[in-house]
């Protein structure tokens, strides 16, 4: 048995822009919306149809969402997948509609850790119960993300890509928003795909033939990866930065408490330095 | 003799009894979307993924000689059952646009939604509900307990328990001999109780769909019916309900019926109009490939020293158990055998094989030993298949032998001979 969770991106408004861009012509906005959300469910359905034990998790993540687990094939009441899938993803796309939170950035953490926990929680009832050591891959986690910057969650996130990777789960990334060099991260460092979508007609064959359990993968997917760390001060990508020797936290300036631990940093940097980080800007604002 | 391969070939039986039907049939069966995703779910791993780039990826065309082994064996059976089809053109390959679209609208709607049946929901007596669904479950045991009880000892109480329809299903198969009251089982229909449950079910349905055939009727209206029931089986299937569909042929009716009396399907009362699902009918979605899924714990104890414990009081399973153990004691919910040589050499002359009888004692471990790394010791399994080998110490080939030659000069053909 193998479980799968799909991740989709929640925000209604990315999604809005998503249709906006890749229309053929002005009005067939729904015709977009309509064909990534068949595919979505075409996938679950064939990822259920490969055998009867598998099991599909449906989780939506955005802005003010109550509920993470849209459908849950095993647990579930309904057995209609594709009706649940649809009207699921619909719900959340509306409460994140009214929600009113215009942040422009995905909020993926807590959603994926509840996903690598429910996989893993499958995975040990299913072993307990056929008293077999299932080998190889436990699970797979799909995300299907639509805005690549992930602001504030990025050392979150990549704690939970390593940790998805000891337990065995693969992360496979269907970006419809342009590349994300943290998502492409989580491929790489799960053994996952990272395919970005440029065209809607190629949702469907790109997630039927790269990320379903039995597909036949090649690790050519990608060539480089961008290994930079993002600063915990900004948010920016940096190749030369500090590093907090409490608490490992990336710096692009230096400072002289640490953000992320508080650590008091008593080493007399010299004054040229010093100057530096002002220099490049955002920095504490000049004294008058 | 598919029978005795189906045990270790890697093609699920039901594939094997597609292959062998006519085309015209198999191609009315392929154009039907429940058909398509059942048919899939019982392909291997790597058919799957074979099936699956090609529908997707509309440049794949396969050709033959750039495909490396295993995929090959997987085009062969494809070929067999038409889903992929001869181009014509420079020997590629293409899969059949039928089963594509079956398939496709079938993913697209769901295996749920495309079985067509509408499910009742009763909210209203949970409590109720709960002690019912032990029921189903308990009651679709004992009905398929009944009829292997017939065939392991067919008496005049056990004949009461199955149908006609039954009887003559097993007759057919080659399970039992003699007529009437009269019944003996043969050693075919003991190599089938050994089987484990998803593999009995499935080769009594085969056994079911060939008699059919052999006497002229379409097996299409019926593999209809219990193939939409299979796709509805949704975790713990006891828990819904479905309606009769009113639209049912006579002959339909009468396989529900069938059903009933084999445990796949409950009904409470005919008038009812709602069946039940029960987990038995679930093991006709497992392929062989998961077979190990089902294992149910039993009541059997293997000791390094060959002795066999069995806490139970089936019948049943002490005359499984007893043709290739030798009994020693009887209590009456305990009873104690030993595996000799000459009670597994019986059982293995009768055409059971050391893999039957090693696979019957794993799927019907005790608990117990089940959570030790070894349910059945290395000693007693590795014992099994030495005696199995013994038997196949000598192997004969045709030969021909040349003698009272008159002149010594043509001795030398003797020498050839030998050699």
């Amino acid at each position: 048995m193998t479980s799968l969770a799909v991740l989709v991106d929640g925000s209604a408004c990315a999604w809005g822009a998503f249709a906006e861009a890749k229309r053929e012509k002005p009005g067939m906005e729904k015709e977009v919306l309509t064909r990534a959300f068949r595919s979505i469910v075409t996938f679950s359905n064939v990822h259920l149809s490969l055998a009867q034990s598998n099991q599909l998790l449906l989780y939506a993540y955005g802005n003010g969402m109550s509920k993470k687990l849209l459908y849950d094939s095993v647990r579930s009441d309904n057995p209609d997948s594709s009706s649940c899938i649809i009207k699921g993803i619909r719900g959340a796309l509306r409460e994140n509609s009214t929600s009113g939170d215009a942040r422009k950035c995905g909020v993926l953490a807590a959603t994926l850790a509840t996903a690598i926990c429910q996989i893993r929680k499958a995975a040990t009832l299913g072993t307990n119960k056929s008293e077999e050591t299932i080998s190889g891959q436990k699970g797979r986690i799909v995300i299907i993300s639509l805005l690549p910057d992930f602001g504030s969650q990025h050392s979150l996130l990549m704690n939970l890509f390593f940790s998805a990777h000891k337990h065995d789960i693969c992360i496979d990334v269907v970006s419809l928003g342009g590349s994300s060099a943290l998502l492409q991260q989580a491929a790489d460092i799960t053994a996952g795909v990272f395919q970005v979508i440029h065209k809607i007609e190629d949702l469907p064959r790109i997630l039927m033939t790269r990320c379903l359990p039995v597909s036949i993968r090649d690790s050519t997917s990608f060539t480089t990866v961008d290994y930079r760390a993002a600063c915990v001060c900004h948010e920016k990508l940096v190749s030369n930065g500090w590093t907090c020797s409490v608490c490992l936290a990336v710096l692009c300036s230096f400072m002289a408490i640490c953000p992320s631990c508080g650590a008091v940093f008593k080493i007399t940097v010299p004054r040229r330095k010093r100057k530096r980080p002002t220099e490049v800007g955002a920095a504490p604002s000049p004294r008058p | 003799m598919d029978f005795f391969r189906m045990g270790d070939s890697e093609v699920a039986p039901f594939i094997a009894f597609l292959a062998s039907m006519n085309r015209e049939e198999r191609g009315r069966l392929i154009s039907d979307p429940s058909f398509c995703l059942f048919l899939f779910r019982l392909f291997s791993p790597s058919t799957q993924s074979l099936i699956l780039s090609l529908i997707w990826d509309s440049t794949q065309l396969i050709r033959i000689d750039e495909r490396i082994e295993p995929d090959i064996s997987c085009v062969t059976l494809l070929e067999q059952l038409d889903i992929v089809l001869q181009n014509g053109v420079n020997n590629t390959k293409i899969l059949n646009p039928i089963f594509r679209r079956g398939y496709l609208s079938g993913a697209l709607e769901g295996s749920h939604r495309s079985s067509r049946f509408v499910p009742i929901n009763s909210e209203k007596d949970i409590d109720k509900k709960k002690k019912k669904d032990k029921d189903v479950v308990k009651k679709s045991n004992e009905r398929w307990e009944c009829l292997l009880r017939f065939l392991a000892l067919p008496s005049e109480s056990t004949v009461q328990n199955v149908s006609s329809t039954t009887r003559d299903v097993l007759n057919h198969a080659g399970f039992t001999s003699g007529h009437g009251t009269d019944i003996e089982i043969t050693s075919k229909g003991f190599q089938f109780l050994l089987l484990s449950p998803v593999k009995q079910i499935w080769s009594y349905m085969i056994e079911l769909l060939k008699m059919e055939t052999r006497e002229g009727r379409s097996v299409k209206e019926l593999l209809d019916v219990l193939l939409r029931m299979a796709l509805c089986i949704h975790s713990e299937p006891e828990n819904k309900k479905y309606e009769v569909d009113n639209s049912w042929t006579e002959r339909q009716c009468n396989f529900v019926t069938h059903l009933r009396e084999l445990g796949l399907i409950f009904i409470r009362k005919r008038k009812d109009g709602f069946f039940y699902l029960t987990p038995n009918l679930a093991n006709l979605c497992l392929a062989n490939h998961d077979d190990s899924l089902t294992k149910k714990s039993g009541s059997i104890i293997v000791e390094t020293n060959f002795r066999v414990y069995a806490y139970t009081s089936s019948s049943l399973q002490l005359a499984i158990l007893s043709s290739f153990t030798c009994m020693t004691y009887r209590f009456h919910d305990m009873s104690v055998g030993i595996l000799t040589r000459d009670s597994v050499r019986k059982a293995l002359q009768v055409g059971i094989t050391a893999n039957q009888i090693i696979s019957f004692l794993k799927t019907n471990c005790h608990p117990e030993s089940l959570s030790t790394s070894l349910p059945i010791p290395i000693t007693v399994s590795d014992q099994i298949r030495l005696w199995e080998d013994e038997r196949k110490r000598l192997i004969y080939q045709e030969a021909a032998l040349y003698s009272s030659f008159e002149s010594e000069k043509v001795s030398w053909i003797k020498y050839i001979c030998i050699i």
